[in-house]
């Protein structure tokens, strides 16, 4: 079941708060949350049974070994070693088979054989395992919030309520497709207040407003957008020349749609969550408002950044930093050891968690370049002179303008189907072209406005969360300064009727367009 | 570097924001009360819709008056078109049949009394095996003519972009997306009495859209775009077809049992094969977006896959197919279409393909059918693209 769906929206997600509260006051905690996972089992079964099925596997898998960790003691260190690298090779090799199979098929099967069938990855897999994977590690450590959430798991009881508590903290519907990853540490503390269970008022308004503000996102802006970006990247796969407005326009359109899409699903999954009273970390952060890349990633897909550092970036640094320090050579070899080469493969793994594709893999390296390059400028001292002699605020226009230009092409690699498309589109960015131009619709000079008029949201409007900073939305990962325009940094979100009119504004618009119900982009990863 | 601050997440800091800061005391929130009314709207108006089903879905749906002919993009239409409404001929076809309006099959189809035609743009072969499953289902039309269009080469499960199947399959839940601001407009026709309908909808509305189209068409530039195209692929046009009967899968598994299932009905079905110009098929192999559509070699496998269907429905009573592409006269001139693929809207093209089909001419049968094909072949493969209009005296 998608976000967007009417189904979802007028029907789910509203009976599934009521089911909720209604299971906590009658049996309490625990039931609540067993309702938890077989509402988020219903919304999941939409996808097919296949799916449900590989899903509830990898719950089993994991909550067995995360068990076992927890009830061992910690006088067998190998074996508790052992089942944890066996619980992450499971996630890991299953993540690996289904995402990459197709890519593996090529090479086996041949492409004249692949099928529909042959590429089916199940949705969510990616966001479900990296939060298993967090979850077992911290077993592993014998976390606080683990042990105190799950309470005493001895006897059939105590295994069955710790399995419901484990099962509805993975599987809990508003992040089980897309995210946001959470963690444990976020998620329990919650369950135990004394609030938990209740429908609030303020949970509701909350929730509300960000649910409106990520289906007007996904619906009104993601999917317009594209319906002007799909032709022309059509065009560009058919071998027609483009003009320089047409290209523009598209890689403008889909870099806007991209953004809207996402963080529209993420809006509408943590305003889902906050409609049970619960709060989930903030995925995005007005990333394109970003003044380079350093920045862009503090703000954009926030929770599986930081997953991904946790896991890949610190191990790979602190192992290249040993390396650096114990052997013979010079800076340049340290800096490589402990920094850039942590970085590049940070970047590569992030690009081919998308996908097995030359573009995804482009992408991996021009960010990680990107990223070393942003690094080492900021470190010079030619640069932190400029940067105590000049204002923010050139500093941050020339930083944006040096920012959106090349991850606006960058974008553009996610929605390319090769490299050599991507390229093409390029040169007729920025190459003008003189000849015949193929007719039909996309990129004339009117979508470009409208493109811009979209994009005009991300970069002069204040964020959602920038909007609700006086109710604390949502869970902050990194400490980002808001980049709202001066003049309305003092724009505030109040349960209101003017809120409500406009919030019920954005909806009704949303509702004019639900009927076409194009998936979220992310389903695809 | 801040990606390294990645673990300073503090969930436990954070907990207080479950709790807010709008925790004045207030009696009533009008931003909900606001939500509430769009909550109960939307269900009102669902309601509504699926209790008064102006498109004919449920059994309840009481049988829609149809005014106009369709050929527009609102696709939830589909299901009124194929309804039970009191239709004797019905037109299912795609963009090169939108033409043959409804007052056009009245005029020369003489057994007629009231067409519909149903012509969709960019029809996908499971889109239209809906259609014509539901008007097995519904329609009551005795006569049914169908467009034997080049999307029967496609995969069968290929489906037009943005098609409501939603609406035609077995899950009541999907149903709530009925609810759009075309079907809004409809219902409230239905509610007042009103045959089953909006402006814009029958080919009038399109037709100055149709014949500027044709005018623009009419240029030497353009006839020297189509002429390079035919030239540069005339040699390969030519290959034979990589494509046997069981290749393609939506004749097979929904155009055939489709006409047996009429036939066996004693209902009439006609498959008209629309006339494309003869310089179609080089324009469509010199065409990437066109290619990609289908396996390259168009020529061969359209007339291989025309095989199939005419030996397909050999001896099924009440099922003809026509066509009129060796009709060079009509097929060799691009002044009678707005583009290679399209005939243009010309009341004497459609008046002599209509008579052809009332009166049982141009037909395809077993015995015709390798005379038909090899002759087509030859008119393709020997095309220099003509031009009765400009005649030599282009016009810029």
């Amino acid at each position: 079941m998608l976000f967007t769906d009417p189904a979802y929206l007028f029907l789910f997600l509203p009976l599934s708060v009521v089911a909720f509260s209604l299971l906590f006051h009658w049996k309490g905690r625990t039931a609540a949350l067993g309702g938890v996972f077989l509402l988020s089992c219903m919304f999941y079964a939409g996808w097919g049974s296949n799916y449900l099925t590989i899903l509830i596997v990898s719950i089993l898998v994991n909550w067995a070994c995360a068990h076992m960790l927890l009830t061992l003691p910690d006088d067998v260190p190998r074996l508790r070693s052992a089942i944890l690298y066996t619980g992450q090779v499971f996630n890991f090799g299953a993540l690996i088979w289904f995402k990459y199979s197709f890519f593996l098929a090529h090479f086996t099967i041949g492409a004249a054989t692949l099928n529909a069938a042959t590429l089916a990855i199940p949705v969510g897999i990616s966001f479900y395992t990296f939060q298993q994977a967090v979850f077992l590690v911290d077993a592993f450590h014998r976390n606080e919030d683990v042990i105190q959430y799950l309470g005493e798991t001895s006897g059939a009881k105590g295994k069955a309520r710790g399995f419901l508590r484990y099962a509805a903290f993975i599987c809990f519907f508003p992040q089980l497709v897309i995210g946001p990853i959470v963690y444990l540490k976020e998620f329990a503390p919650q369950v135990a207040k004394s609030t938990f269970g209740r429908i609030r008022r303020e949970d509701l308004e909350i929730g509300l407003f960000i649910l409106a503000a990520g289906l007007f996102k996904k619906v009104v802006l993601a999917d317009n957008l594209g319906e002007i970006a799909d032709p022309i990247f059509y065009k560009v796969e058919g071998g027609h020349p483009l003009s320089n407005v047409s290209a523009l326009c598209g890689a403008l359109a889909y870099y806007g749609q991209l953004y809207f899409d996402f963080s529209g699903y993420s809006d509408m999954a943590i305003g889902s969550a906050r409609l049970f009273g619960l709060v989930l970390p903030i995925n995005f952060d007005s990333p394109l408002k970003a003044v380079g890349i350093i920045d862009f990633y503090k703000r954009w897909h926030i929770t599986l950044t930081r997953v991904i550092a946790r896991f890949l970036y610190i191990p790979i640094s602190l192992w290249g930093m040993r390396q650096a320090t114990s052997g013979a050579g010079g800076p340049i070899r340290q800096h490589t050891l402990s920094n850039w080469l942590p970085l590049l493969i940070n970047f590569e793994v992030i690009a081919l968690w998308h996908g097995a594709a030359g573009t995804f893999i482009a992408f991996g390296v021009i960010h990680g370049l990107w990223y070393v390059l942003e690094t080492e400028i900021r470190a010079t001292t030619l640069w932190k002179r400029w940067r105590g002699s000049s204002s923010d605020l050139l500093r941050a226009a020339l930083g944006r303008v040096v920012f959106t230009v090349p991850m606006v092409l960058c974008f553009a690699l996610f929605r390319a189907d090769s490299l050599d498309t991507w390229w093409r589109l390029i040169g007729y960015i920025f190459i003008p072209y003189q000849g015949e131009q193929f007719t039909g619709r996309g990129g004339s000079w009117a979508e470009l406005l409208i493109v811009l008029g979209g994009l005009a949201f991300i970069w002069f409007l204040p964020n959602v969360y920038d909007l609700a900073r006086g109710v604390r939305p949502g869970i902050e990962t990194f400490s980002n300064r808001t980049y709202a325009l001066p003049y309305l940094s003092r724009l505030q979100w109040r349960p209101n009727a003017v809120w409500g009119l406009t919030m019920a504004a954005g909806v009704a618009a949303s509702l004019y367009y639900i009927g076409r119900l194009p998936p979220f982009l992310y389903l695809g990863f | 570097m801040t990606i390294r601050q990645f673990d300073r997440v503090e969930g436990r800091k954070n907990e207080s924001t479950a709790s807010g800061s709008t925790e004045s005391p207030r009696t009533g929130s009008p931003f909900l009360l606001l939500f509430f009314l769009l909550f109960t709207g939307y269900w009102g108006v669902t309601a509504t819709t699926v209790a008064v089903d102006p498109l004919d879905l449920y059994d309840w749906g009481r049988s829609p008056t149809l005014l106009r002919d369709y050929n527009r993009h609102n696709l939830e239409y589909l299901a009124a078109a194929a309804s039970r409404a009191p239709v004797d001929t019905l037109l299912i076809g795609g963009s090169p049949s939108a033409t043959f309006t409804s007052a056009r099959l009245e005029r020369y189809l003489p057994e007629t009394k009231r067409a519909f035609n149903f012509s969709m743009s960019g029809v996908r072969p499971l889109d239209r095996a809906i259609m014509t499953d539901l008007v097995l289902k519904n329609s009551p039309a005795r006569h049914i003519l169908l467009t034997f269009d080049w999307i029967y080469a496609m995969p069968a499960e290929q489906m037009r972009g943005g098609f409501p199947a939603y609406l035609y399959d077995n899950n009541w839940l999907n149903d709530l997306r009925v609810v759009s601001p075309t079907v809004l407009r409809l219902l409230l026709g239905v509610v007042r009495g009103q045959p089953l309908a909006l402006e814009n909808w029958d080919y009038l509305s399109q037709e100055e859209l149709d014949d500027r189209k044709f005018e623009r068409t009419q240029t030497e530039v353009n006839y020297e775009r189509i002429k390079a195209a035919v030239i540069a692929q005339r040699d390969i046009i030519g290959l034979p077809s990589s494509k046997k009967c069981k290749d393609f899968s939506a004749l097979n598994t929904q155009l055939l049992p489709f006409a047996q299932e009429i036939s066996r009905q004693g209902r009439q079905l006609d498959v008209l094969i629309p006339p494309y110009s003869l310089a179609m098929y080089g324009v469509w192999e010199n065409s990437p977006t066109r290619n990609e559509l289908l396996d390259d070699r168009i020529l061969s496998n359209l007339l291989e896959m025309r095989r199939c269907l005419v030996m397909g429905v050999e001896g099924l009573e009440n099922v003809r197919v026509f066509a009129f592409d060796n009709e060079t006269w009509m097929t060799g001139d691009l002044a009678n279409f707005r583009d290679p693929a399209h005939l243009r809207n010309d009341e004497k093209l459609i008046e002599y393909i209509l008579e052809a089909i009332s009166a049982g001419r141009h037909v395809l049968t077993a015995e015709n059918i390798g005379e038909y094909l090899a002759a087509l072949r030859n008119n393709v493969l020997t095309h220099d693209p003509y031009n009765s209009r400009l005649g030599g005296h282009a016009r810029h």
